[in-house]
């Protein structure tokens, strides 16, 4: 049977020390991980827990030294464009338009003009962007910026979407907005999320299924499913009691840690 | 246009400056020549050229064509090497040395090697303008390739691209405000090395430096203030010429 979505088993990577004689920095310690197709997952885990590194590698951007990761079915690869990112180094191209940056992707994969227009304006009408498709970045505010981030990963349908704490720099209003819209944007097309925060409470709002991850070298301390109806309002009862058994788990390593 | 007309003012108040002190005999005249006697030398020099019968025309064309042959080998060399340089770390490591080492030596010193290599004429003169404007370019490319966001190069290469692309998309126009301020400088440093290169590269007759030095040796003071103001004149039009290119290739800026 051909799993989908994104299935991760025994995931380990290290990096080289510093010297030959050091010891290896190990990042990812037999690491498992399910995103079932049209799910949307979260990974929480505290600063410098490697969160970054596992989707760098999920994105193909670098290799594990050891593991087996498959997006439905087939392993990470960056010709086969299976991946939409989110984060926010990767930022939009400050010389291109709007239009011009969400249709980057189509452009990479040699898309035939007329088509390219469709989807960019199909995606732009989407995202409520067709006001300032001829802007260009430096003309947008941050929230703004991060929703063309997110359409550009997006305008290519990948198999899944990768966001690296996509929303983390923005104030908090701005925050709670584009939560509030990729929320209703997922309900609308059910992509395949796998979103890394260090915001618990983000994590328990947006998705249905919460992974805590353990300080390096990272593996999954819990898995936590929120049943819960959408949208979800942050200061219930329900959502304080997920997130406070989110936190208990990230300080419970935090202890036996060390 | 309005800044362009608020640049007069001052132009305005130099020339006004200038010819004051010449009628009021402050500066010795036989050794210098007012404003009025530079418009006179200048349409003298549309006229009936200097030496007479080489129009200024001319020597406009002929300098603009040494110019702009010396600058665009500048830029075809420098920029290509200046992306090489800033794309590899050792190559960077391994060439850089040898540039500092060269970039110092002023175009003036290798006119006698010019010479030598190319003879007197175009190739020498436009030579020694290459020298001028190569290393502006040079290293203008290098510092705005290692200049462009990391993580720029990534989204690109997150999405898909290869070599070819991140080059042409990411590189290449991240790059270009510092390529263009490189090639600004180098221009200005090619004018600049103009007279030098034509005062002894050019046996031809033609060039805004020759007509400098032949009115030099015919004590024609005027002239040579005339055609400086005929460099300056040139330079001038070409920066506001490729101003509009720039501004629109940095629109996004």
């Amino acid at each position: 049977m051909m799993a989908s979505g994104l299935s991760i088993r025994n995931l380990f990577k290290e990096y080289p020390g510093p010297s030959r004689s050091s010891a290896a920095q190990v990042v990812l310690s037999g690491l498992n991980l399910d995103v079932p197709a049209g799910s949307f997952v979260s990974i929480v885990g505290l600063n410098g827990s490697g969160k970054t590194t596992l989707l760098r590698i999920i994105a193909g951007l670098e290799p594990a030294t050891s593991g087996d990761i498959r997006i439905n079915g087939a392993p990470p690869d960056l010709s086969r464009k299976a991946i939409g990112m989110v984060s926010q180094e990767l930022a939009l191209l400050p010389w291109r338009t709007t239009y011009e940056n969400v249709a980057l992707p189509l452009e990479l994969r040699c898309m035939g003009d007329k088509e390219r227009h469709a989807r960019v304006m199909r995606i732009l009408r989407v995202f409520g962007l067709g006001g300032c498709s001829a802007q260009y970045p430096r003309a947008l505010s941050g929230g703004m910026r991060q929703k063309v981030a997110i359409a550009r990963a997006l305008v290519a349908e990948p198999d899944m979407l990768l966001m690296d704490e996509p929303f983390s720099a923005l104030d908090c209003q701005i925050r709670l907005q584009l939560q509030r819209f990729l929320t209703e944007l997922w309900m609308q097309r059910r992509d395949t999320i796998l979103f890394v925060t260090h915001d618990v409470e983000e994590a328990v709002v947006l998705s249905d299924i919460v992974v805590v991850i353990s300080q390096k070298p990272a593996r999954v301390i819990d898995v936590i499913s929120v049943n819960l109806p959408r949208l979800r309002e942050r200061a219930t009862l329900p959502v304080t009691e997920l997130r406070r058994r989110v936190i208990l788990a990230l300080q419970g390593q935090g202890v036996s840690g060390h | 246009m309005r800044y362009r007309l608020r640049a007069l003012g001052p132009v305005a108040l130099v020339l006004c400056l200038w010819q004051l002190a010449m009628m009021t005999g402050t500066s010795p005249t036989g050794h210098s020549a007012s404003p009025v006697q530079v418009v006179m030398a200048f349409a003298e020099l549309c006229g009936t050229g200097m030496p007479p019968g080489y129009r200024l025309h001319w020597h406009v064309l002929y300098s603009l064509w040494r110019v702009s042959a010396g600058v665009l080998l500048a830029v075809a060399l420098g920029g290509a090497l200046g992306l090489a340089l800033g794309a590899s770390r050792r190559l960077h490591a391994t060439l850089m040395p040898l540039v500092d080492f060269v970039r110092p030596i002023p175009p003036l010193a290798w006119i006698p090697v010019a010479i030598v290599w190319f003879g007197i004429g175009f190739g020498s003169a436009a030579f020694l303008i290459f020298l001028g404007a190569f290393f502006p370019v040079l290293l203008g490319t290098c510092s705005g390739v290692l200049g462009v966001d990391s993580g720029l190069v990534e989204a690109v290469r997150a999405m898909g691209g290869g070599r070819s692309d991140i080059w042409l998309k990411v590189l290449l126009p991240g790059a270009m405000p510092s390529i263009l301020t490189g090639v600004r400088l180098g221009m200005g440093i090619g004018w600049m090395t103009l007279v030098a290169a034509e005062f002894t590269g050019v046996r031809q007759g033609y060039g805004l430096g020759y007509m400098i030095m032949s009115a030099r040796d015919l004590q024609r003071f005027d002239m040579v203030v005339a055609g400086m103001a005929a460099i300056g004149f040139t330079g001038l039009s070409m920066e506001w010429t490729l101003g509009r290119v720039y501004r629109r290739l940095l629109r996004w800026q």
